[in-house]
C-alpha cells in the first residue's frame, strides 16, 4: 500500500500548476494546435512544424473545491474556513491536474485537405476531492465512525499519443469534418475500479466495516525492480491502445459557424507490469467479547486485530490484465462573426469520466487583428467554479509563431484561483502569400465586393 | 497597440487584486471529530461461571437453583494422645536383703485427669530397673523383676537383671512393647500395679547389704485401652483454611442468606463421649472478622472398637451467629478448639481406644443460594493508572456508554473516584450501573432489566483525569427492593453489558511540532 501512494504522489506531482485552457484555444485558429480540441477546425497556415518540445507547453488546474483564499485568508479564522469550506464540498467537488508537452506537430494543406501529425505526452490526473474526510475532521459535528467513501474516484494517466490528423471540406468548403487517429502507449497508469469502503454506527454502537474495493495500477515504477527496466520498457511499454478524435465545422453563412468535436474515443489494454491492490470483506465490530466468567483476558485485543485482518483481505495481485476507456471530452460552438476581424462566441465543453459529466460554458471573442497579432479573450464557467477569465493573443514575428493564452489570467492572483491553465507554444508557421497589392480605393472595393464571400473561408484563409 | 491596452489593463487589476494570505494559520487548524466505538461485550451467565471454575463453591442442582458448596475435612483431628497418655511413672523403691530377697507392692498406676484404666496394651514402652547396693557383689548377682497383673506373649511378664560382680550399681532397662495389663486386681479395681522382685542370688551378697532397686514405666504409648479415660481437657493446635464463594471474592459484608446452616461432623472411633468446642472467625476482604460463636459440641462415643460414630451438628441462626459470620463475606476462616473426654463424667459403659481410633472434624457449608444482598461492597483501587494518557490531552469530551441486559436481581452502584499523587480523591463519577432484574414470588427472575447509562467526561474531567494516579472503584450491590427482598439465584441467569465510547476529539496540528 506504501508503493501505492508513493505510485499516486509520483504520478500526481510530476504535474506542473500554470499554463492554459483549452475553453480558449477552441476557437482560436491562429494556433495550429486548434486540432486538438477539434481535428475539423479549419486552419489559417498552410503549413506549420511546431518547434520539438516546446510548440505547445500546457498545463492545466481545476480545484472546484476552494481556493487557497477560503482556508488562508489572513486575519479570518482557519477552523471556521475549514468548516464552511467543508460544508460546501460534495460528490462533484474535484481535483484536476494536466499536463500536456507537445513532443512533435506538423501540419500542412493538401489539396482541399489539411494533414496534421505528431506526438504528445500527456499526464492527467483526476480525483474527486474526499469531501466526507473534510467533513468528518473539519465541520465540528462529523464522525470517524461514520465513514463512507463509496463515492471516492481517483485516475491518473502518463501516455505518448502518436497521432495522425486529417480535415476535409465539402458543400463549397462550408463544411469541414475532421478525424484524428492516436496510437497511445501509456507509461504509468492507476485508477480506482471500485472504492466501497465504509465504516458505519448502527443504532446500538457496533461498527460494520465494509470494504471492496480494486484499485488498479499499471507501469515498471510501481514495481520495485524500477530502476533495473530497460528505457524502451518504460517508454514504450506493452500497455496499449488506440482511440480517435472527431470533429466537425460548419460555416451557415457569413456571420455564423457551428463546430462540434469528440475527443479521446478509445481505451488502453494495460498487460505490462500490472498491481491489483485489492481488498474485500466485511467486519462488524461489536466490542471485544469478554465472558467474565473467565479469569483471563489478556488475548481477547489481539484476536479482535487478527479477526479485522482477515476479514478486509488486504492484498496485491500481480498480472491482471485490464482495459480502461480514456477520459473522453466533447465540445460544441457557436460564433457569430461581427465583422471578418471580430466575432463572438459560444462554448460548451464536457469531459466523460466514470460516467459523470463535467461540463464547462464560455463565451469568447476573437479579435483576428491582423496577421502579425490576433487576439482572444473570454468568460468560462469550469465545472462551476466562476469567475474565470481567460485571455490569449498570437504574435507572428516572420514564420515564428509565439502564443500564450490562459483560461483564466485571474490565476495570477493565486489565491482565488480554482480553475487555471497555461498553454505557451512556438511554432515556425506559413500563411501563403497575400493578394496582389493595388490601390487603396481598389483595394476598398474589392473588399466591399469580396466581404461576404471572404468572411465565410475567413478562418482559413487569413 | 491600442488594442493590447484591454489586456495590460485586465492584468493589472488582476494582480491589484491580490488578497493576503497566512499559511501560519496552518499551525491553528484544529481537528474537531468524534468517533463512537463500540469497546467490550460483556457477558457472565452463571451456569459458565459454575462450570467454568474448577472446584467451584457453587454448585447446580437438579432444579438449576445454585448452591454454595464447601467442605473442608479434618479440620481437627485428635488421636489416642489427645485422649489418653500414660504419663511416665514415678520409679518405685523395692528394697532386699540377704534374709528377705523378696519384696512384693501393689500400686496404682499414675494416670492423668482421673483415668481409671481396666486394662490396656501397650503399644511400645520400657521399664527402667535400677540396683543401688550398700556394698559391692561378690558375683554377678541376678534380680527377678515381675508384673504379676501383666503378661506378655501370654506368660506373666517376668524379667531379670543382673548386677556385676564387684559393683554396687545398676541402671538397666527392658521394653515393654506388646504388655497386656489388667488394672483391675481381678475386678475388684483400677489402675492396679502387682510389681514382685526377687534376690536370686543371695549368697552373692553380703550380710547386711540391703539393696534397693528402682521400677518405673517410661515412655508408654497405649495400643488399645478400657476404662474410663476421665475427663482431660485437650487443646488442638489453630489454624485457617481459605474459604471463597466464587463471584463474591472481592466483595464485603452485606450478604445474607435466607436459610444459613453450617454443619460439622465428626467421625469417631474413640469409645467415649467428647464434648467439642470450636471457634470459628471469618475475615473478609477488609480483614474485618465475625465469630460463628456456637455452642459447643457433643460427639457421640463409638459403640464398639472399630465402629464410626458420625455425629452432626448444625448451625443455624438459633445456635449461632452463621448469619452475621456468612454476610461478612469471609475469605479466610480461622480455627481452634479444645475437647473435653467425658464431659459429663463416668458412663454405663467403659471407654476404650486404641493407637487407631481418632476423632475427626469436618466444615461443611450446603446451603441454597437464597438471599438478600445489601450494600455489598467491593472497594479496589488500581494503582498507577497514568502510564499512556497523553493521547487523552486531545479530547474534548468523552463518554461512555453502558447498555445492560440483566437477568440478576442484583442493581449494582459504582463509584469511581480519581486519586491524585497525594492521595486525596480529586472528582469521579457514580453509575448506577445496573438494576436488579425483577423477581416473582419465589424470589426468581421473571424477565430482564434494559437499561442504558451514559457517562460523560467533560474537558474539566478529562484534566483531573490526567491528573489521577489511582482509580478507586467501590460498588455497592443490592437485591431486588433495595436489597430488602430475598431472591433465589439459578444458573439460567445471565447479564450482558455493552460498553461503548464517544470520543469528540479536537486534535491541533502544531502539537506536532
Amino acid at each position: 500500500m506504501k508503493k501505492l501512494v508513493l505510485f499516486l504522489l509520483g504520478l500526481g506531482f510530476s504535474l506542473g500548476l500554470s499554463a492554459q485552457s483549452d475553453m480558449m484555444l477552441y476557437n482560436f485558429n491562429a494556433i495550429p494546435q486548434v486540432h486538438h480540441t477539434n481535428p475539423a477546425y479549419p486552419q489559417q497556415a498552410k503549413w506549420y512544424i511546431g518547434l520539438p518540445g516546446i510548440s505547445g507547453i500546457s498545463t492545466h488546474y481545476h480545484n472546484s473545491g476552494f481556493a487557497l483564499v477560503d482556508i488562508f485568508e489572513k486575519g479570518t479564522d482557519i477552523n471556521h474556513n475549514l468548516a464552511q469550506l467543508s460544508n460546501n464540498l460534495d460528490e462533484r467537488s474535484q481535483l484536476n491536474l494536466n499536463n500536456r508537452v507537445e513532443l512533435l506537430g506538423v501540419g500542412f494543406k493538401a489539396g482541399k485537405g489539411f494533414v496534421t501529425l505528431g506526438a504528445t505526452q500527456n499526464i492527467d490526473f483526476k480525483m474527486d476531492l474526499p469531501y466526507q474526510l473534510f467533513q468528518i475532521l473539519f465541520s465540528g459535528n462529523g464522525s470517524i465512525t461514520n465513514l463512507d467513501l463509496n463515492t471516492f474516484d481517483l485516475e491518473t494517466i502518463n501516455r505518448t499519443n502518436f497521432y495522425l490528423g486529417y480535415q476535409h471540406k465539402f458543400l463549397q468548403d462550408k463544411l469541414t469534418v475532421g478525424l484524428k487517429a492516436k496510437y497511445i502507449f501509456v507509461q504509468q497508469h492507476a485508477y480506482i475500479e471500485r472504492m466501497n469502503l465504509s465504516l458505519r454506527n448502527d443504532g446500538n454502537y457496533n461498527i460494520k466495516a465494509t470494504s471492496d474495493i480494486l484499485i488498479r495500477t499499471s507501469g515498471p515504477s510501481a514495481f520495485e525492480s524500477f530502476e533495473d527496466q530497460e528505457i524502451m520498457d518504460i517508454a514504450l511499454p506493452n500497455n496499449t491502445g488506440f482511440a480517435f478524435d472527431f470533429g466537425a465545422f460548419y460555416q451557415i453563412n457569413d456571420k455564423f459557424d457551428v463546430s462540434a468535436s469528440v475527443l479521446d474515443l478509445g481505451s488502453i489494454t494495460y498487460t505490462s507490469y500490472n498491481r491489483d491492490y485489492v481488498s474485500e470483506g466485511t467486519f462488524d465490530f461489536e466490542g471485544v467479547e469478554i465472558d467474565l466468567s473467565q479469569d483471563d483476558f489478556s488475548n481477547v485485543g489481539n484476536a479482535t486485530a487478527d479477526s479485522l485482518e482477515k476479514a478486509f483481505n488486504f492484498r496485491e495481485e500481480d498480472g491482471n490484465t485490464y482495459t480502461r476507456s480514456l477520459m473522453s471530452q466533447a465540445y460544441a460552438s457557436f460564433n457569430y462573426h461581427l465583422t471578418p476581424k471580430h466575432s463572438f462566441g459560444a462554448l460548451f465543453h464536457t469531459r466523460i469520466w466514470n460516467g459523470e459529466m463535467f461540463n464547462d460554458y464560455g463565451i469568447n471573442y476573437v479579435g483576428r487583428l491582423s496577421r502579425t497579432f490576433q487576439f482572444t479573450a473570454g468568460y468560462s464557467i469550469i465545472n462551476g467554479t466562476m469567475h474565470n477569465v481567460g485571455a490569449g493573443f498570437d504574435l507572428k514575428l516572420g514564420a515564428v509563431q509565439l502564443y500564450l493564452m490562459s483560461d483564466n489570467v485571474m490565476a495570477a492572483d493565486y489565491a482565488t484561483v480554482q480553475t487555471t491553465n497555461f498553454r505557451f507554444g512556438i511554432n515556425l508557421s506559413f500563411y501563403g502569400k497575400r493578394a496582389k497589392s493595388m490601390s487603396k480605393q481598389e483595394e476598398k472595393v474589392k473588399e466591399q465586393k469580396e466581404e461576404a464571400t471572404e468572411t465565410a473561408s475567413l478562418l482559413y484563409k487569413f | 497597440m491600442k488594442k493590447v491596452g484591454p489586456l495590460a489593463l485586465l492584468i493589472f487589476i488582476v494582480f491589484a487584486c491580490n488578497k493576503e494570505l497566512d499559511f501560519d494559520m496552518i499551525n491553528d487548524i484544529e481537528v474537531k471529530s468524534s468517533a463512537t466505538v463500540p469497546l467490550a461485550n460483556l457477558t457472565l451467565s452463571i451456569e459458565d461461571l459454575v462450570s467454568d471454575i474448577e472446584d467451584s463453591t457453587l454448585v447446580v442442582d437438579p432444579s438449576n437453583a445454585l448452591r454454595i458448596f464447601y467442605r473442608q475435612d479434618s479440620v481437627f483431628t485428635y488421636s489416642i494422645d489427645d485422649i489418653l497418655t500414660i504419663p511416665d511413672q514415678d520409679p518405685l523403691p523395692l528394697p532386699v536383703d540377704k534374709t528377705q530377697p523378696s519384696f512384693d507392692l501393689d500400686v496404682a498406676l499414675g494416670t492423668i485427669a482421673g483415668a481409671q484404666l481396666f486394662d490396656a496394651t501397650f503399644e511400645s514402652g520400657k521399664i527402667e530397673f535400677t540396683v543401688n547396693s550398700n556394698d559391692t557383689v561378690q558375683a554377678d548377682t541376678r534380680f527377678r523383676f515381675t508384673y504379676r497383673n501383666a503378661s506378655l506373649n501370654g506368660a506373666t511378664y517376668v524379667d531379670t537383671f543382673t548386677l556385676a560382680a564387684g559393683t554396687k550399681t545398676l541402671i538397666d532397662s527392658s521394653n515393654l512393647d506388646g504388655l497386656v495389663f489388667d488394672f483391675t486386681n481381678g475386678g475388684n479395681s483400677v489402675n492396679a500395679l502387682s510389681i514382685g522382685l526377687e534376690l536370686i542370688d543371695t549368697a552373692n551378697v553380703n550380710q547386711g547389704n540391703i539393696i534397693v532397686c528402682g521400677v518405673a514405666m517410661q515412655d508408654l504409648r497405649v495400643e488399645v485401652a478400657n476404662g474410663y479415660f476421665g475427663d482431660r481437657i485437650q487443646a488442638a493446635p489453630p489454624g485457617d483454611f481459605d474459604f471463597q464463594i466464587n463471584g463474591l471474592e472481592r466483595f464485603t459484608g452485606g450478604f445474607y442468606l435466607t436459610d444459613p446452616r453450617l454443619k460439622l461432623i465428626t467421625r469417631s472411633t474413640v469409645g467415649l463421649p467428647i464434648e467439642i468446642v470450636t471457634e470459628f472467625i471469618g475475615e473478609n476482604n477488609d480483614r474485618q472478622r465475625v465469630e460463628l460463636n456456637n455452642d459447643p459440641f457433643l460427639i457421640q462415643a463409638s459403640p464398639a472398637p472399630g465402629v464410626v460414630a458420625v455425629s452432626d451438628l448444625s448451625l443455624d441462626p438459633t445456635n449461632s451467629d452463621i448469619t452475621e459470620f456468612l454476610a461478612n463475606i469471609p475469605q479466610k476462616i480461622y480455627y481452634s478448639g479444645s475437647i473435653q473426654i467425658n464431659p459429663n463424667g463416668p458412663g454405663a459403659n467403659p471407654n476404650f481406644i486404641s493407637n487407631t481410633s481418632n476423632v475427626v472434624l469436618d466444615f461443611e457449608v450446603d446451603v441454597p443460594m437464597e438471599f438478600r444482598l445489601e450494600d455489598m461492597r467491593l472497594d479496589q483501587t488500581v494503582k498507577d493508572i497514568g502510564a499512556d494518557l497523553e493521547n487523552l490531552d486531545n479530547l474534548d469530551e468523552l463518554t461512555v456508554f453502558f447498555q445492560s441486559e440483566n437477568r440478576l436481581p442484583f442493581d449494582l452502584n459504582l463509584s469511581v473516584s480519581f486519586i491524585n499523587a497525594l492521595g486525596d480523591s480529586i472528582n469521579g463519577f457514580v453509575l448506577p450501573l445496573l438494576s436488579a432484574a425483577p423477581v416473582d414470588g419465589n424470589g426468581r427472575v421473571t424477565g430482564p432489566t434494559i437499561e442504558e447509562n451514559p457517562v460523560v467526561f467533560d474537558r474539566d474531567m478529562i484534566e483531573d483525569f490526567l491528573k489521577t494516579r489511582d482509580l478507586r472503584f467501590v460498588a455497592s450491590v443490592n437485591t431486588t427492593n433495595n436489597g430488602q427482598t430475598s431472591v433465589k439465584l439459578y444458573s439460567d441467569y445471565d447479564l450482558k453489558i455493552k460498553a461503548a465510547m464517544q470520543a469528540k476529539g479536537n486534535y491541533q496540528i502544531s502539537n506536532d511540532q
